[in-house]
Formats: C-alpha cells, sequence, structure tokens
C-alpha cells in the first residue's frame, strides 16, 4: 500500500546544492554529491569539512622520494598524537582521517610495512584533524596528505601532470621533507639530489620572497636513523656530512628550515625473497624523534606558545 | 680529571710489579751506561706504567670461540693469605661472587668464603627451572609426547631447561663501572677472538672504554640504578664472563618471563606476561604518553609477587645467548642476537611479552638494549648438576617433534 503525504524540503540544503562546492585544494567548482575533484581529484569531503569551521584549516605537506618513510612517519605520528593527552593532542576530523593511521598501524602490529602508497591521487590518505595545546588556547586545524613519492618524482620531473600535488604545494603553509638517512650514511647521492630537485620545485612554484616558499618553514626529516644513531646524535652535522649540497642549498634559499632525525622501527631486517625482490621487514617498532619536526613546524605557523 | 680513567684502580702487589720493575731497571742500567739519562727515566716510568695497566690480563681463563666460557681469575697471585683474602672480598664487593664458585677456586676457599659467596649470588640471582618452555607460545598447549597419537599441534618445538639462576635486575651503571675499573676492555681473555680487534672501537662519548652513552668512562651522576645500556653483545658477554656467569639462552628467559606450568599430562600453560595474560601498564615501563625514559633496574615490583624477577618486561630490551632469526624470512639474512622484554619506548603492548622476540646486530650499542647474567644452577649447588657444568647454554637439551 502507498500513501500520499507531504514531506518538507530542507530548502537551505536544497540551495547550497545549487552553488558549486569549490575544492578545499585547488579551488575547481564541483557538484555537491561528487566524492572527489573533478580536476585534482582531491576528496570533496575535505571541502565538506573546511565550511563547518571557524578558521580554515592550513595545509602542511610531507614529502619525500618514495620508499623513504612517509606514510610510516605520519600514520604513526598522528597516532601517537591521538594517544597523547598532554603536551600535543590531535583529533582527527572525518571517518577518511582515520585511513593512514589504521593501515599504518595495523601493517606494523603485523610485522610488516604498509603497502606503497599507490600513484593515483584518488587512493591517496588524507587526514583533517585538529590539534590542541596546553598553552596555546585555539584549536589548529591542519589539512596533510600522504602523497605517493612516485607522484612526487613525475611533478617535479613534469610540472602540472599532478594537479594535486602543484595546487597543494602552492597553498601550502609549511613542509616536512624526508631524506633517507641510511642511503645518505652508505654514501648514495640520490636522496640528496632529489631533494635538492624537490626543493627547487617548491622555491619556483612561489618564489614570492615575502609569501612564498622562501618565508615558509621547511623540516628536512633523516628518516630510519635507527640504522645510523649517528643522524640522532647531532642532524644538522650529519647532513652536513653526507648531504652538504643540500645543506647548502637551505641555507640559500630558505629562511626557516631546520633538520631533525626520526625513525619509527626499532630494527629493520632487509632481505631478498624468492623472486630475489628487496623486502624490508621491521623487527620491532620504537617511535623516536617523531613529533619534533612537526612541532618545531606548528611553532614556525602559530607562535612559540604551540606545544 | 679528564684522564682519571687511565689512572689504576688500586695500587699493584709486589708480586705483580716485580718483573716489570726489573725490566724497568734494566732499561734504566742501559740507559746510564750509554749516557742518555732522560731515556732512561722515561723507560722505566713507561715500563713501570704498563706493568699496574695490564695487571689484569694475567688472570684471564681462555675462552672458546663461539662458546661463553665462564672466566675464571687464578688464585696464584693471591700468594699470601692476606693478599687471598682482600683479593676475595674485593670480587665480593664487585659482584663477582659466582667466579669464586668455580670448581677450580672452590676446592682451595675456606666453607664460610664459600657460604658467603653462595649467599651473595643467592641475594643477585633468582633460582629457576627445571621445566620446559615453548618458544614463542602463550596459553594452553598440548606437548606431542606421545607419538602414536601426535595431536594436532605436532610441529611444536619445546626446550628442556635444566635449574639454573637468573640475576634479579639487569646490570646497573654501577656494576659495569666495576668491571670497566678492573680493567675489563684491556683483558683479551674476556673477548671472543674473532671480536678482538674491535675491542679498542668500544669506546663511550669521550674515547674511553666503556658503554657508548658513558663520559670519560664513567656514566652520569645520579644513573648508578639505571641498567646499563649502549653495550653490544659482546660487551655484555665479556662482562658475563668477568662476573663468572653467562648470557641467559632464549629458553631460559623466556622460563622466567612466561612462567610454564604443567596443567595436564602433557598441556603446558604458559603466561603473556610474568603477572598473568593481560596487560598491566603500571606494571611495565613501556612506551606511554609523558613518560618515555629509563627508571632504576628495581624501580617496579618484581613479577610475579615475591619472585625477585625485577622488570623482565619493558624498561630495556635484553641480550640472550641465542640467534635470532625473522619469522617467514628467506635468503641471505644479516646475523642478529635475540633480544627479549620490550623496552621503555616499545610501541606496542603485544611486542612486549615474554613471547616477542627481536633481534639487533651483535655490534650494535643501543640506547635501550642491556642485559641480565645467568649461572648453571650446578655452580651455586655442585651437588643439583653434574660436575663441571658449568655454561649455561649447554645445559639445556632440545628436543623437536618428528
Amino acid at each position: 500500500m502507498t500513501g500520499r503525504g507531504s514531506v518538507e524540503l530542507e530548502s537551505l540544503r536544497l540551495a547550497s546544492y545549487i552553488n558549486a562546492l569549490p575544492c578545499y585544494i585547488c579551488e575547481h567548482p564541483n557538484k555537491h554529491t561528487d566524492e572527489f575533484c573533478a580536476q585534482c581529484l582531491a576528496p570533496l569531503a575535505l571541502a565538506h569539512q573546511a565550511a563547518n569551521q571557524k578558521a580554515p584549516p592550513r595545509l602542511v605537506a610531507a614529502i619525500g622520494a618514495a620508499g623513504v618513510g612517509k606514510t610510516v612517519y605520519l600514520g604513526t605520528l598522528i597516532d601517537m598524537l591521538s594517544r597523547q593527552s598532554e603536551q600535543l593532542q590531535v583529533l582527527t576530523r572525518g571517518a577518511f582521517s582515520i585511513n593512514l593511521q589504521q593501515t599504518t598501524i595495523q601493517a606494523l602490529q603485523q610485522g610488516r610495512f604498509p603497502d606503497k602508497t599507490p600513484s593515483e591521487p584518488d587512493r591517496w590518505n588524507w587526514v583533517h584533524c585538529q590539534i590542541r595545546c596546553r598553552r596555546y588556547t585555539k584549536p589548529l586545524e591542519l589539512i596533510m596528505p600522504d602523497m605517493a613519492g612516485e607522484a612526487l618524482l613525475e611533478e617535479v620531473e613534469h610540472p602540472r601532470t599532478y594537479q594535486v600535488i602543484s595546487s597543494f604545494l602552492t597553498r601550502c603553509a609549511g613542509t616536512l621533507v624526508f631524506i633517507d638517512a641510511t642511503r645518505l650514511y652508505a654514501g648514495s647521492a640520490d636522496q640528496d639530489h632529489f631533494t635538492m630537485k624537490l626543493l627547487s620545485y617548491l622555491v619556483e612554484l612561489v618564489d614570492d620572497a615575502k609569501h612564498g616558499w622562501p618565508s615558509r618553514p621547511v623540516a628536512i626529516v633523516l628518516s630510519k636513523a635507527d640504522q645510523c644513531d649517528a643522524a640522532f646524535v647531532d642532524p644538522q652535522r650529519f647532513a652536513e656530512e653526507h648531504a652538504s649540497g643540500l645543506v647548502r642549498f637551505c641555507r640559500q634559499w630558505f629562511k626557516k628550515h631546520a633538520f631533525f632525525a626520526a625513525s619509527v622501527v626499532g630494527n629493520c631486517v632487509v632481505y631478498r625473497d624468492q623472486y630475489r625482490q628487496e623486502v624490508h621487514l621491521p623487527l620491532r617498532v620504537e617511535p623516536r624523534g617523531l613529533v619534533d619536526p612537526f612541532l618545531w613546524l606548528l611553532r614556525q605557523l602559530y607562535g612559540r606558545k604551540v606545544g | 680529571m679528564a684522564l682519571a680513567h687511565l689512572l689504576p684502580n688500586r695500587l699493584p702487589r709486589p708480586s705483580e710489579l716485580f718483573p716489570w720493575l726489573l725490566a724497568g731497571g734494566t732499561a734504566a742500567a742501559l740507559g746510564y751506561a750509554s749516557g742518555q739519562w732522560g731515556w732512561a727515566v722515561a723507560a722505566a716510568l713507561a715500563l713501570g706504567y704498563l706493568g699496574s695497566r695490564f695487571r689484569t690480563g694475567r688472570r684471564s681463563g681462555r675462552c672458546q670461540p663461539g662458546i661463553p666460557a665462564v672466566h675464571v681469575p687464578s688464585n696464584q697471585d693471591a700468594a699470601e693469605p692476606d693478599d687471598e683474602e682482600q683479593f676475595i672480598r674485593q670480587m665480593l664487593r664487585q659482584g663477582r661472587a659466582a667466579v669464586l664458585l668455580h670448581p677450580q677456586l672452590r676446592a682451595d676457599l675456606p666453607p664460610e668464603l664459600v657460604d658467603e659467596a653462595v649467599q651473595a649470588v643467592r641475594r643477585r640471582m633468582v633460582r629457576l627451572g627445571p621445566g620446559v618452555v615453548v618458544p614463542g607460545r602463550s596459553g594452553n598447549i598440548t606437548l606431542p609426547l606421545d607419538e602414536e597419537q601426535p595431536p594436532e599441534e605436532a610441529t611444536i618445538v619445546w626446550e628442556q631447561v635444566d635449574r639454573f639462576y637468573l640475576d634479579g635486575w639487569v646490570v646497573t651503571n654501577e656494576e659495569y663501572l666495576a668491571f670497566v675499573q678492573d680493567g675489563g676492555y684491556e683483558d683479551p681473555g674476556l673477548w671472543n677472538p674473532e671480536i678482538a680487534s674491535l675491542v679498542p672501537d668500544f669506546v663511550d662519548s669521550t674515547g674511553a672504554p666503556g658503554p657508548r652513552f658513558w663520559k670519560n668512562g664513567r656514566f652520569f651522576p645520579g644513573e648508578e640504578e639505571l641498567p646499563v645500556v649502549g653495550v653490544c653483545w659482546y660487551e655484555a658477554l665479556a662482562y658475563a664472563r668477568w662476573a663468572g656467569k653467562t648470557l641467559p639462552t632464549a629458553a631460559q628467559w623466556e622460563l622466567a618471563a612466561a612462567r610454564p606450568v604443567a596443567v595436564g599430562a602433557a598441556t603446558l600453560c604458559q603466561r603473556r606476561y610474568p603477572w598473568g595474560d593481560a596487560f598491566q601498564r603500571e606494571r611495565a615501563n613501556v612506551w606511554q604518553p609523558g613518560q618515555r625514559r629509563l627508571l632504576p633496574a628495581r624501580a617496579i615490583e618484581p613479577s610475579p609477587r615475591g619472585s625477585g624477577l625485577y622488570q623482565l618486561i619493558g624498561n630495556v630490551w635484553e641480550w640472550t645467548l641465542d640467534d635470532f632469526v625473522p619469522p617467514d624470512a628467506c635468503g641471505e639474512l644479516p646475523a642478529l642476537k635475540q633480544i627479549r622484554g620490550g623496552a621503555y619506548d616499545t610501541y606496542f603492548d603485544n611486542q612486549a611479552t615474554a613471547q616477542f622476540q627481536s633481534g639487533q646486530s651483535p655490534l650494535d650499542r643501543k640506547h635501550n638494549v642491556g642485559f641480565r647474567c645467568a649461572v648453571a644452577a650446578a655452580l651455586v649447588e655442585p651437588k643439583v648438576g653434574g660436575p663441571g657444568q658449568l655454561v649455561a647454554a649447554s645445559a639445556c637439551a632440545k628436543e623437536v617433534s618428528p
């Protein structure tokens, strides 16, 4: 049986559907019902979330070569800070923001590293979170994507290949730049060269001395430092010894930059499987130095009271 | 003060100095004969210094490659009765009571000193075993004892562990200092032969022999009771030999932490933690917000209660004698030694259990890896085991099901 009745329409909701929803990353107008931006493929959930905030969220990037540890760092950092009740606390916004933390921690608990981040932007994990500090009373809103290293490399080599990367990094307030400390320690120069390329790309993207990348904070994180403890002792000195070109580049171009060492696992074994593929196996999880670069970045963005 | 570590920690006995004085005197005489006084005095002083510096090398027991032998000092040095007693008292003060219980020395010691040494060992160590342990498993485990009716778990590997003594708490900075000051790093008899050429590299932050994070051959003030960290597997083993002990095997360590209990004819119940199966944050120093630092070796009450075993779980990982092979790994793997128990910065609770195994290169000197020592019970109670059954590693029989 069917009956006739009248349902009141939510006029405000309808009205909002008529207006296009600008993507929070590239500002391209999209339909309200879309899941991803038609232009850059960033999730439109970011725009929905941001629309409800009094203060617009600020964008922070985590960039570096493929396999350098961006996913593991970000996932563990968010998990650590969401468990923490003092100094710095993270509250993730939206179910999509928990994906990164969930996949990373699940993998590490099973004694493996999370799968490689796919190059397709619509498959990246994005984190929108609120950060609360004891001394800084206003909550800070941040958006951080876990970008694929391959996509970054492609974008650096061929600018505008990935609209989402160029748009995000143009609007970005600051960045964490990851370098594999073990490869630097082993004498490999590819990390040094790739990072310089990446930083050159940033400077070219927005080179305005006052508002561009030269005045934005850049935290350079020597990742996987558990394999070379010297990086923990003095990260700046370690970088000078093993990546002197990068250190000079940073001094020349970035007013606010600092070097840090970080590691998530306590020890890692590398071996070749039956198909001669290199397998990295984390033996245990002992986060070390994860909060320092992030806290430094927040202090550069919001002032010394943070943390 | 920076050169304080170069000074000998006690005055040498006349018997020790004699050959060096003779050599020094000869050098001086030769210098005098050739009219070069400066060289003569320098040679005499240098030989005198070397004589006092390398005195401990003469008391070394030899060790076989790969097998951790117990380091036994020779009591021939202590020829005079007063000297001998002083020497023994010094060893007791240094925490080397187990050395005195070695059959070579025990036979020559007066019974009251043997008793004193036994009591000293019992104050520092806890008697455990004998027992069976199934490595890496917790809960109720049915052992395939009956070959005719093998249960579904036919691939269970278990280990029989003989009675042994395990340190109640990990070796502290203060205890390790006694080893450093006694010239442990200069005594080749304490070190595995394959590592001898690398021992001079085992230095602290100022280049003096000692753990990696010390300064000028000493720990920082107020850190006496903290576990010694920044020592590699070889340093831990050298200390254990100096103290008359060895490192525990993984099976011994797991037996102490998992407390296996026979709950049936062929069923064993092993705990996940020394206090039970559920993690209790207040009973272990592992990663937690706001507190990530080393605690003194006896800061948290023993688990199980009254057992005398402090902080098997958390605070520092502990070196064991066994090699570590990552599960499911294949191909060419790096040589790793097994570490157990988790540390103050271990993030997951399931990585700080009695069963969890991790590995570390034996040459790594990490900020969160320490050690405790073990001895076979036969050393402390000669009637318990067979004579000369000293090396704990050989006391474990390994059985594998068909």
